[in-house]
């Protein structure tokens, strides 16, 4: 019998907690319940359920209940404020607390919207994080109507209250992140996917405006590449250095930042705004990670209502959706870099294959060419010729070991991006080339700086071995007596990987502005030797170990070239 | 002088080093694939003193299958593989198998012809080299070969 009951409570308990749950998933039907429960409860005549406008500092009634809320009862709007005659709810809304007003008549906070009001009791909606959601508010046309009891009471069906709403925002949020993971795999076009994270980021957060920045590396700068409002105009124009103004702070520490407001912050540079300075109610920026670094921060930015409205704060909750948000992205990102490598590897690959055959093709036909010139020059030797046909000869046979030079080159270019990789001492190989060009070069001052720490990286060594070589020996051919080259090899650790940086620095002639966009082009030359693979080779080299390198020094001081390459931990027994 | 087969597919290649050739008083016959060189190969009699094969033509390995087929012929025939762009692991490869040496086509500022000829004159000499050491060879060696043969 006793087991019978048991399962009969349990039944009815299950179906309980079944309805419960019904009603957990429309929060409306919740709430309008919760409300027609707390009239019940505490014995109250009227009562409503009233929301914050976080946007306006306003307190918006929601729901009512009881006889007589005409609609223009129920579109009253109060201002959330410790101000008097703005409503008890309001006053509630502001500092957090229940109140009990035993009679209406001497409340300096209440407002009257029914005559026939005595006492009232209102106790506040608390969300995660002691945020104040909303108001839950009875009323009683007894003078005295509430007191302790009723507000405990009250206060416990308020918390369901405040978690219904806090659940749905959630469930709302899920769902969202959910749709956004599957458009971030399904959208082939990575400008119109960020354009999308930036909509989904200011649509889930209620934000204002949202800009999302992103890391160029060969620039070593962020970029702004999607912006709603006022910065739309400026994508792929605004940047910002690492460690500049705030979103470059977020980036370079690679550490949320969540402020009210921004005026004061002293991180903040303001070089490119979405709002005024003084119409910022709260900012929010968290770093865009990759798999090992930043990649981007992510940004955005909720706007006063009006100048005296409240700070609409970001919540510790909308962090960590922004931080889903950026890191669902971070992903996808990757996934994309991934690609682009995997295609530019492949059209590299391509491109070497067709101009190998090419090559081949044409050294074939030149070889035959130039075999037939030495018999027709040889055959036109015994015969009287004038000059200027003698020099024509010399003039084609010159210009096919020029088309020889340039298969060469062609070779050269191609081989030096089919790399073989293997952990190599940089150190040891910059220190090892160092000492030979200073024998070499006697009348030219090298400067060597090391760190302590050997540092290592993945390359193929005689390849790399080729680039610093070729770059030294670019340096010196434009230095005179008496000029330096300064070579700097360190470890920079910013936005968390590591890199190789490798400086070569000289105080020659530096490269003229004009001309600095074109160095690294193939067939690009100043020198009269060879035709001008020698930095494009170089360039090829890096870029296929996964480097960088540019060309920073001014026209006038010398010319320096800095290197940037993925450092690797030391190979055992490399410490030694 | 020798008598030499110039393997190359391209026409005017095959033409230019066969006149440079006859220029030093060779004897040049010619063959414009593998096919048609294995052929020429087999059939030479006597066999070819030096055969110059161009590297890659109906295949990557065209100069390879020449070289077999001239070492099949004659083990003391001097091979000289021809390499345009990109084929000189291939060359390396036929200087494994016996080759007597290689030549790059495309030397910038180099006369490959002038110094195709000096390969030759060189092969040339090695084959004599070869060939009389081998005669001396067989006299010495000529009872234990009777005896070799009597068991047989």
């Amino acid at each position: 019998m006793a087991t019978q009951q048991r399962t009969e409570e349990r039944i009815t308990h299950e179906s309980h907690l079944y309805r419960l749950w019904s009603a957990i998933s429309e929060p409306e039907t919740l709430l309008r319940a919760i409300l027609e429960e707390s009239l019940e409860a505490v014995g109250a005549t009227r009562g409503t359920i009233s929301l914050v406008d976080y946007r306006t500092g306003e307190l918006v009634t929601k729901f009512v209940a009881g006889l007589g809320w005409s609609e223009e009862k129920q579109e009253l709007r109060f201002k959330i404020t410790d101000e008097p005659g703005n409503s008890i709810s309001s006053y509630v809304a502001y500092t957090g607390l229940p109140y009990i007003c035993p009679d209406v008549t001497n409340d300096p906070h209440y407002y009257p919207i029914f005559p026939d009001t005595r006492s009232e009791l209102a106790v506040p909606l608390i969300g995660r994080g002691g945020r104040v959601l909303g108001v839950l508010n009875v009323e009683s046309e007894r003078v005295n109507a509430f007191g302790e009891n009723e507000a405990r009471v009250l206060s416990s069906l308020a918390s369901i209250a405040a978690f219904a709403l806090s659940l749905a925002a959630h469930q709302t949020r899920e769902k969202a992140l959910i749709e956004l993971g599957k458009e971030l795999a399904a959208t082939p076009d990575i400008d119109a996917l960020l354009e999308r994270v930036t909509e989904i980021a200011a649509k889930l957060l209620d934000a204002d405006d949202c800009s999302l920045f992103l890391l160029d590396k060969s620039i070593n700068r962020l970029v702004l590449r999607a912006s709603r409002g006022l910065l739309r105009s400026l994508v792929g124009k605004a940047t910002y250095r690492l460690g500049e103004g705030l979103t470059g702070w977020v980036a370079l520490h690679n550490k949320p930042a969540r402020l009210n407001g921004v005026v004061g912050d002293p991180r903040w540079k303001g070089l490119y705004l979405e709002l005024k300075p003084e119409e910022i109610s709260a900012f929010m920026a968290v770093p865009v990670r990759g798999r090992r670094e930043v990649v981007g921060v992510l940004r955005v930015l909720r706007k006063k209502a009006n100048p005296s409205a409240p700070h609409y704060l970001f919540s510790e909750e909308d962090e960590e959706l922004l931080f889903t948000l950026a890191s669902q992205l971070g992903a996808a990102l990757e996934r994309e870099e991934l690609q682009r490598r995997l295609f530019t590897m492949q059209h590299i690959a391509t491109i070497g294959e067709l101009a190998a055959r090419t090559a081949h093709m044409i050294g074939n036909k030149v070889f035959a060419m130039k075999g037939a010139l030495k018999e027709l020059s040889l055959q036109l030797s015994n015969l009287p010729l004038p000059e200027s046909a003698q020099r024509l000869l010399t003039s084609v046979e010159r210009a096919l070991y020029e088309v020889e030079t340039l298969l060469q080159d062609l070779r050269d270019f191609v081989k030096a991006t089919q790399l073989n990789l293997q952990p190599v001492c940089l150190s040891e190989m910059v220190e090892e080339l160092v000492r030979e060009y200073s024998q070499e070069f006697p009348h030219i001052s090298f400067e060597l700086q090391l760190d302590e720490q050997p540092i290592w990286v993945k390359g193929d060594p005689e390849k790399l071995k080729n680039a610093i070589s070729e770059l030294i020996e670019n340096s010196v051919h434009f230095l005179k007596e008496g000029d330096k080259i300064f070579v700097r090899l360190t470890k920079s650790t910013w936005v968390g990987q590591k890199h190789a940086r490798l400086i070569i620095r000289d105080t020659g002639p530096g490269v003229p502005d004009k001309l600095k966009e074109q160095i690294f082009q193939p067939f690009f030359t100043t020198r009269a030797k060879g035709m001008g693979l020698g930095l494009a080779i170089v360039k090829g080299i890096v870029e296929a170990h996964g480097g960088t390198i540019e060309e920073r020094g001014r026209e006038g001081e010398g010319a320096m070239f800095i290197i940037t390459l993925p450092a690797i931990e030391p190979a055992q027994g490399g410490e030694s | 002088m020798g008598r030499i087969l110039v393997v190359d597919d391209e026409e005017l290649a095959r033409e230019a080093i066969k006149l440079r050739l006859e220029r030093d008083g060779h004897q040049v016959d010619t063959a414009a694939s593998e096919a048609e060189a294995i052929e020429k190969i087999r059939t030479a009699d006597p066999p070819y003193d030096v055969v110059i094969t161009d590297m890659v033509m109906e295949s990557e390995n065209s100069g390879l299958e020449v070289l077999k087929a001239a070492l099949l012929r004659d083990v003391l025939t001097e091979v000289i593989i021809l390499t345009a762009y990109g084929s000189v692991a291939n060359a390396v490869e036929c200087l494994k198998r016996g080759a007597y040496d290689y030549l790059e086509k495309n030397i910038p500022g180099v006369d490959v012809y002038d110094l195709l000829a000096l390969k030759v004159e060189r092969a040339m000499e090695h084959r004599a080299e070869s060939l009389g050491l081998l005669k001396r060879l067989q006299a010495y060696q000529q009872p234990a070969a009777v005896q070799e043969e009597a068991r047989d």
